[in-house]
């Protein structure tokens, strides 16, 4: 569940952490973020860049899926503002198959670039971004050059086995959960309306002003759902 | 003559691990800085591994079919471009082609492997993570000389001047 101040947007940036031998400098490249407030003239909005936990409603995969497919999603943790939900788990939302490659000969493997699109919010598009799946299967190209190493030193024409030789296919299945964020701040309302959120939710309360204590956040059902991770077969 | 038994094997196996084993070790090797992409814009590391299988190959990364860059054995590039969906391909006796989803501020990574042919090897490019471009070791930029005429692969000049230029303006943790 994503609890954020109200009042303010609080707009993210991350400074990527270093690796061994490697330092990325990227501002949003990873999840350790530090908040800098910005005035916001929204009443209650949720900033951009704002992390979304999504799950996938449908099977993806390297062979099974299209370059150009649009895939079913859902929100799997509603977005809480300052103690109130303002946007519930489960609104569905739609994400597109950037890329996918079949596995193929010579050990090449199967490749799956996702990303998420919108999340439907009582017919108002939340825009989404960062999905960051871009994932392969295990390849069989070392082994190829392993053989064909040895093929060199001992029978040449054993090498030609290699194309033969398929990588492995991805497989990202349903219920595979995946964080996006928003791509732009999205405005549920500008504190003098009846907030949308209400309405979607089946909740008639108002949300209370912003400077009312925070509500116990309520753990979405959808939340426990079982985190699956993509695997390659 | 005939070669004993046990020679061959020997030669064989020092055979395949010279040819699979990265060409030096990654923990020795400086730390690889990627600066951010300019505001607004995202970019794409793609990096080779330095095995020597496939070296004498080139891998030259393709966008609406204008060379972007070369991308020998152990180099890597950092290309900057506009977010959204963006279609590369690397072409030698076969083409292979990917799609990322480029995002404003992010760097992704895509790795180019060389992979067993007829007459040569073919290129195969792939996502990859920055996770897998540590591991590979990868830390040689290539030559200015050796990118365009395609826009956005910034040479080693610029990858300097961006390095610094964040360095000064990036928080210390």
């Amino acid at each position: 569940m994503l609890l954020l101040h109200s009042g303010v947007c609080i707009a993210q940036v991350s400074v990527g952490a270093g690796g061994s031998a490697i330092v990325s400098l990227d501002r949003q490249a990873t999840t350790a973020t530090s908040s800098v407030e910005t005035a916001s003239p929204c009443g209650r909005c949720i900033p951009a860049l704002t992390p979304v936990s999504l799950v996938v409603d449908s099977a993806l995969g390297s062979a099974i899926s299209k370059t150009g497919q649009v895939f079913q999603l859902h929100l799997a943790s509603s977005i809480v503002v300052d103690g109130k939900e303002l946007i519930p788990a489960g609104i569905k939302g739609t994400g597109e198959v950037v890329w996918a490659k079949r596995a193929g000969g010579s050990g090449a493997a199967g490749e799956l670039v996702l990303a998420a699109r919108t999340l439907d919010f009582g017919g108002r598009l939340i825009r989404l971004r960062s999905m960051r799946v871009a994932i392969v299967g295990k390849d069989a190209i070392g082994t190829i050059d392993a053989i064909n190493a040895g093929a060199a030193a001992a029978m040449p024409v054993a090498s030609i086995i290699g194309f033969a030789i398929t990588g492995h296919d991805v497989v990202y299945p349903a219920g595979s959960s995946a964080a996006a964020k928003l791509a732009e701040a999205f405005v549920i309302d500008d504190g003098a309306s009846a907030p949308a959120a209400a309405a979607v939710s089946g909740s008639a309360s108002v949300a209370p002003p912003a400077s009312a204590p925070a509500s116990p956040t309520v753990s979405s059902p959808a939340a426990k759902d079982a985190v699956r991770q993509p695997t390659t077969d | 003559m005939r070669m004993p038994n046990h020679l061959s094997t020997v030669l064989a196996t020092a055979t395949i691990a010279l040819a699979t084993a990265p060409a030096a070790h990654a923990g020795e090797k400086a730390a690889v800085v990627i600066p951010p992409p300019p505001a607004g814009k995202g970019q794409i590391v793609f990096y080779r591994t330095g095995t020597i299988v496939g070296s004498a190959m080139g891998c030259s990364v393709n966008e609406n079919g204008q060379k972007i860059s070369s991308l020998g054995s152990g180099r890597y590039f950092i290309l900057v471009t506009t977010p959204g969906r963006h279609e590369y391909t690397v072409k030698s006796e076969a083409k292979d082609t990917l799609a990322l989803e480029v995002e404003a501020d992010e760097t992704q990574y895509a790795m180019c492997k060389i992979k067993m042919g007829i007459m040569a090897g073919r290129p195969d490019l792939a996502p990859s993570t920055q996770e897998a471009f540590v591991k590979a070791g990868t830390d040689r930029l290539v030559d200015a000389d050796d990118m365009g005429p395609g826009p956005g692969a910034l040479r080693p000049d610029e990858v300097a001047a961006a390095v610094s230029a964040s360095a000064t303006t990036t928080p210390s943790k």
